[in-house]
């Protein structure tokens, strides 16, 4: 056999492996610069483009006017330009595109083009937004039980408001697209997002065109988070409107900064809560009010807001329950989808809710937490019911396997010998619900071809960025087909192979494009089967593939891989295969806000250590140790490196990633040097344990979706400072902020005063 | 401009000189593993092995970010991009290996920035424990793995670093184990017989850098001059030497070199610790004390340091030399006493005999390669248990770094103890002039500067120094 194709990871550590902005573009090609508003809110009058049309190598300036189709964008509604008309509504917003030779012209050309712009007044408050009625959609709510009857129940209650930051993707590869005029008019695009039918779509309708005249063509990207989920279509359209216009190539890749101004980011949340106990020590009624900062445009809002009150329970049965969901519409830029999509910050208000709680009551925070974990049958708020509900055999798991006992009379230890460092520890289960919530995204395509040298195209909807779908696509073929994994390769996702495509995200990937890659592996073995039955004389029921054969078992006669696929080639039986999927036994009514939206949960539990540095209002998260539920895990290096990699970035988000915007919404922290996620001396150790025997019938090959579960985690750590310093300063009852800067911690110990 | 090595090609007559590297490999060679991600030198994606000829005869390679390094540093050097590490029969190196068997990658954008690291580490690390591992590490941002399947690759490569020769012998055994190509033995010879152009006094003709780190930071677009001066090649500018009384560390010498110098770790040996928390790898391999200095950072971690070791700056021109105390070589936000044909040589420290007390303190949103939202350093000349003279300086509270006097004045001879400490932390609070930014609000900067100099107490002063301090907001101390 001819030697096999270099696999990602071998390309990677090579420097082989081509980002788009490695790729190999043709020599006409032109770059685009957008060029982004300066300011939040203001009109737009003119905009005079002689100036930079003036500057050699500048080709074209492009605005509004020049858009053949419509000038919309939007995924959820329709109120999101590609080019601001008259008015624009966050500072970073395209007023126009400007095109020149290379990208350091096109840079100086939209320095150069003149605008003509009259502010406007900036809200960039949830609150007040709220307040004047600037909502994207009506308040949602989800209810369950009887509040008013069950606060007279509580034997204690506490109300608060907690402030939580929004964060930037800062995937490494910046927003990038190439786009190539074809003959019959159309484009072909490359472009790194995480939903090509939704750059196709988008583009398709700003040009004038049908979507089968626009190919979007995704090899890999350079990491993605979400913020490549809606956010990448603007540049996609952008690269594709130019190529149109002038004929050729046109690529446009955002320098950093550029990005940072320019795009959506995790959505800040401000919210106002009140949380009651009963005598059993278990949370009993639970009232909140989530304010999402949604930005200019809706994007993604309504979505990730749907997703907090998924999760406002996290994973407790809490009887009495209210949760409503404001999407306020502020001066900011759209923000969007983040790995946890929302969910983070509903658990994290309901776990600042139980921290001070359980100062009120003098009980351990622990404690409550256990006695209020689900259990199976236990219904979710939405009505639905937890089933093969993993919580409490994480969290057992958790405190005996890390000897959370022992470890606690360490931290204790440490805190009696020490006046100004002092150690947090904490322990906080997680629950996270598999499948979009917008049911009609859950299907997933592939296509798989059979070559006549044994070799097997594989192409599905999945977006390879990093979480490693690509290999879990790989082992699924191969175990259908019995096949070594080197046999298959897994080719770009793209439009004309696989069509109307739900992007890759909310954790769900591997699960829908990986039954669809199932389901077309079992058409072609079936008819595989068929024939080397008829072949080897044997009932086809009594044949299998394995080992790279048609075989009854180990000692009966076999077809080799390649001859069966020479005959079925001579027989004329088809050697490729379409296949679709769809998650079953979805549904929800918005009406009465229940229903089963979920495929299943993701359980688990973590442990994290944290130490303050009571003088300087520093701290260190020195450990978390997690049991981890994945059902049986398809690719356990995969599934480790997610979590490993979510619970950093749930550190991050609560932690040093701080975004900082002006008064006229401009954000202040726009580049690496101001915004600061965890780098290899922040990162703990991370000790990651997956649950055993807990195979998920309704997962793909029992494995369960692993992306976003573990982000969850990194609460932990900002619950643990919080508990240290707590250790320095018992008698404070601390409301803090997300993220918890030293800037904040510093203030909180020893500023202002109260 | 000087020719150069690229990987094993020769390389001459390139047109401009003042473009990036990162810029010209990419698009010019079409050599794209390294990648253009951060422009600012905070992620080390487009990281890549700068060779030198050391006195020895050999070549001592260091890891610079490409995205910041003018193409005229390169000349008589050799380049190696990941390109030039890889192996050509397509077996991995025992770097890649690590990296992809440990669950190193997933996106893989950082990767080939990792791999050059790791690559780097096994050129020139000393230790191999795993503490410097990581430290060799710390120039590279990955935002998708938590580290974790980092961290286990270079503790995989532990065994392999602790049978190496030390760094100048060290290449054939890194050959043999396929660390670096073979091709990289015939470098010395090749690089000794490039031609070398003629340095001389005085330095002008165009805009004099340092490492260069700050001159593309940002942008790669700004107007840039037609020549640029490196004064990190004029062996004059370089180097620390010492006599009994005086420290002399040379403009161009870089902050890792300044790292390496065994004058300066016994001599001050909390500065070389300061100099572990300055940037990342790739950052202090190429920038230079003088750069850090004539940069007029308000902030700068080495201004502060130096502030508070009384440091004096020597300036040339082709007049001459002139020594200015670096107190006064700052004049205001960015403003230097500095003339336009004039360049720093040298700073200049008197030494007290013995052990010095000096301690310096920082605070940013990260521990490493973060801007300190405060920094200070202090300085305590002891007699008797008494406190005879005292320096304290600081950062992030001024437009520029600054000496704060009346503190310093105020502390000569008094006790070392808490008390003393207590209200000099007050003391250095009202006397700082901080104001709100991105690092900081203007109280919260007050309040760490009290903290900072609590801090300098509390590891100069004798155990138990903090016993009295309160730990309540506003405890002790007058609300402002």
């Amino acid at each position: 056999m001819t030697k096999p194709g270099l696999d990602a990871a071998h390309l990677h550590v090579t420097g082989q492996s081509r980002f788009l902005d490695d790729l190999p573009h043709p020599p006409d090609t032109l770059h685009a610069a957008p060029l982004p508003a300066p300011f939040a809110h203001g009109r737009l009058l003119a905009i005079d483009p002689t100036p930079a049309m003036r500057l050699p190598g500048v080709r074209a300036v492009m605005t509004a006017a020049d858009i053949p189709g419509e000038n919309r964008i939007g995924v959820q509604a329709d109120d999101e330009p590609l080019l601001a008309e008259t008015e624009f509504r966050y500072a970073g917003e395209t007023l126009a595109l400007v095109v020149a030779d290379d990208p350091e012209t096109a840079r100086a050309g939209t320095v150069a083009v003149r605008l003509d712009l009259e502010p406007l007044p900036a809200e960039l408050d949830p609150l007040t937004a709220k307040a004047a009625g600037a909502l994207f959609q009506p308040p949602r709510s989800f209810v369950c039980g009887d509040l008013g009857q069950a606060w007279g129940e509580c034997v204690a209650s506490v109300a608060g408001r907690v402030l939580v930051g929004g964060q930037e993707h800062l995937y490494l590869e910046t927003q990038a697209a190439l786009a190539i005029p074809r003959d019959d008019g159309g484009v072909l695009l490359h472009t790194a997002t995480q939903s090509p039918s939704a750059a196709q779509s988008a583009t398709a309708r700003v040009l004038g065109l049908q979507m089968h005249q626009v190919e979007v063509d995704v090899l890999r990207l350079g990491g993605g988070f979400g913020g490549k989920e809606s956010q990448a279509t603007r540049f996609a359209v952008l690269a594709a409107l130019a190529a149109r216009r002038l004929g050729r190539p046109v690529k446009l890749v955002l320098r950093r900064d550029e990005d940072m101004a320019q795009t959506g980011k995790r959505h800040p949340y401000c919210a106002d809560y009140r949380i009651g106990l009963n005598r059993d020590g278990r949370i009993h009624a639970y009232a909140v009010d989530f304010y999402q900062n949604a930005g200019a445009y809706t994007d993604l809002s309504p979505a990730v807001l749907a997703r907090t009150l998924f999760h406002a329970s996290n994973a407790y049965a809490i009887p009495h329950l209210r949760a409503t969901a404001w999407c306020c519409r502020t001066h900011l830029p759209p923000f969007t989808a983040m790995r946890g999509f929302g969910a983070p910050q509903g658990v994290f208000v309901l776990e600042c809710a139980i921290d001070r709680l359980a100062r009120q009551c003098s009980i351990p925070a622990e404690t409550i937490r256990a006695r209020s974990l689900l259990a199976e049958g236990d219904r979710f708020p939405f009505g639905m019911q937890a089933e093969r509900c993993r919580a409490r055999p994480c969290w057992e798991r958790a405190r005996e396997g890390y000897d959370l006992v022992g470890w606690r009379q360490e931290v204790d230890a440490f805190n009696a010998a020490h006046r100004l460092e002092k150690k947090g520890l904490v322990c906080l289960p997680i629950a996270f619900g598999i499948s979009f919530t917008h049911i009609l995204l859950n299907q997933g395509e592939a296509l798989v071809h059979l070559y006549r040298d044994g070799s097997v195209g594989l192409s599905a909807g999945a977006v390879e960025m990093g979480q490693g779908v690509n290999r879990k696509l790989q082992r699924v073929a191969a175990r259908n087909l019995g096949l070594p994994e080197e046999l298959i390769r897994v080719e770009s996702t793209n439009t004309t192979r696989t069509a109307n495509l739900s992007a890759s995200a909310a954790s769900v990937t591997a699960d829908l494009h990986g039954h669809a890659v199932r389901i077309a592996c079992e058409t072609l073995r079936e008819r595989l089967l068929v024939l080397a039955a008829e072949l080897l004389d044997e009932p086809p029921d009594a044949l299998r593939l394995a080992g790279g054969a048609a075989l009854a078992g180990e000692a009966s006669p076999r077809i080799p891989w390649v001859e069966l696929l020479a005959a079925a080639y001579e027989r004329r039986i088809g050697l490729s295969a379409q296949a679709h999927y769809a998650i079953p036994g979805l549904f929800f009514d918005t009406e009465r806000e229940r229903g089963h939206p979920f495929a299943y949960h993701v359980y688990g539990a973590a442990i994290c250590e944290a130490t303050l540095d009571g003088l300087r209002g520093t701290y260190h998260i020195d450990r978390v140790a997690v049991v981890h539920d994945v059902g049986r895990s398809l690719a356990p290096e995969v599934d480790r490196g997610q979590v490993e990699g979510g619970i950093l970035q749930g550190i991050g988000w609560l932690t040093s990633e701080e975004l900082r915007f002006d008064d006229q919404g401009r954000l202040l922290t726009r580049s690496m040097a101001t915004y600061k996620p965890p780098d290899i001396h922040a990162a703990p150790e991370i000790l990651v344990e997956f649950l055993e025997d807990a195979p998920e019938p309704a997962g793909l090959l029992e494995a369960k979706a692993v992306g976003e579960p573990p982000f969850l985690y990194g609460i932990a750590a900002w619950l643990a400072v919080v508990e240290a310093m707590r250790a320095l300063q018992p008698d404070r009852d601390f409301q803090l902020a997300a993220p918890l800067t030293p800037e904040r911690v510093l203030m909180a110990l020893y500023g202002g005063g109260e | 401009m000087q020719p150069f090595l690229l990987n094993d090609e020769f390389v001459a007559g390139l047109p401009q000189p003042t473009r990036p590297v990162l810029a010209w490999l990419r698009e010019d060679r079409r050599l794209t593993a390294a990648k253009d991600a951060c422009r600012e030198g905070e992620c080390g994606a487009c990281a890549v092995l700068l060779g030198a000829l050391e006195p020895g005869g050999w070549v001592r390679y260091r890891l610079v970010n490409s995205c910041l390094l003018p193409l005229t540093a390169v000349g008589g050097h050799h380049l190696v991009t990941l390109e030039g590490v890889n192996r050509p029969d397509d077996q991995l190196t025992p770097v890649q290996q690590a990296l992809v068997d440990e669950g190193a990658i997933q996106c893989g954008f950082c990767t080939p920035g990792v791999v050059m690291g790791l690559t780097d580490w096994l050129l020139n690390g000393l230790r191999f424990d795993r503490e410097e591992g990581i430290a060799a590490l710390d120039g590279q941002f990955c935002r998708c793995t938590g580290y974790q399947g980092i961290k286990r690759a270079l503790t995989r490569l532990l065994p392999l670093g602790a049978g190496l020769p030390p760094p100048e012998t060290r290449l054939g055994a890194l050959i043999a184990a396929g660390v670096v190509p073979g091709s990289f033995i015939g470098i010395a010879e090749r690089l000794a017989g490039l031609p070398r152009p003629e340095r001389t006094l005085p330095i002008t003709g165009g805009l004099l850098v340092g490492g260069g780190t700050d001159l593309f930071a940002h942008s790669w677009s700004r107007p840039s001059p037609q020549r640029l001066v490196m004064l990190a090649d004029r062996p004059e500018l370089r180097g620390v030497t010492a006599t009994a009384e005086r420290f002399r560390i040379g403009a161009a010498t870089t902050v890792e070199e300044l790292l390496e110098s065994p004058l300066l770790a016994e001599r001050i040996p909390h500065l070389h610790q300061v100099l572990e928390r300055f940037g990342g790898t790739p950052v202090r391999d190429r920038a230079t004390l003088g750069g850090n200095l004539v940069n007029a950072s308000p902030i700068g971690d080495l201004s502060v340091c130096l502030l508070a070791l009384a440091a004096e700056v020597v300036v040339d021109s082709p007049m001459g030399t002139r020594q200015v105390p670096l107190a006064r070589f700052f004049l205001g936000y960015k403003r230097l006493d500095l003339h336009p044909d004039e360049w720093v040589a040298a700073v200049e420290l008197a030494l007290t005999p013995g052990p010095t007390r000096f301690h310096f303190e920082k605070v940013a949103h990260r521990e490493y390669l973060d801007v300190a939202a405060v920094n200070s350093a202090l300085y305590l000349d002891l007699a008797d248990g008494a406190i005879r003279r005292a320096r304290l300086s600081a950062g992030g509270v001024a437009p520029t770094p600054v000496c704060l006097e009346d503190t310093s004045a105020w502390l000569a001879g008094r006790p070392l103890d808490g008390a003393t400490a207590w209200s000099a932390a007050h003391r250095a609070r009202q006397e700082a002039s901080p104001i709100d930014d991105v690092r900081g609000s203007a109280e919260y900067k007050g309040l760490l500067l009290r903290q900072l100099v609590l801090a300098h107490f509390q590891a100069l002063g004798p155990e138990g120094i903090n016993a009295d301090w309160p730990l309540t907001p506003n405890g002790g101390e007058a609300t402002t």
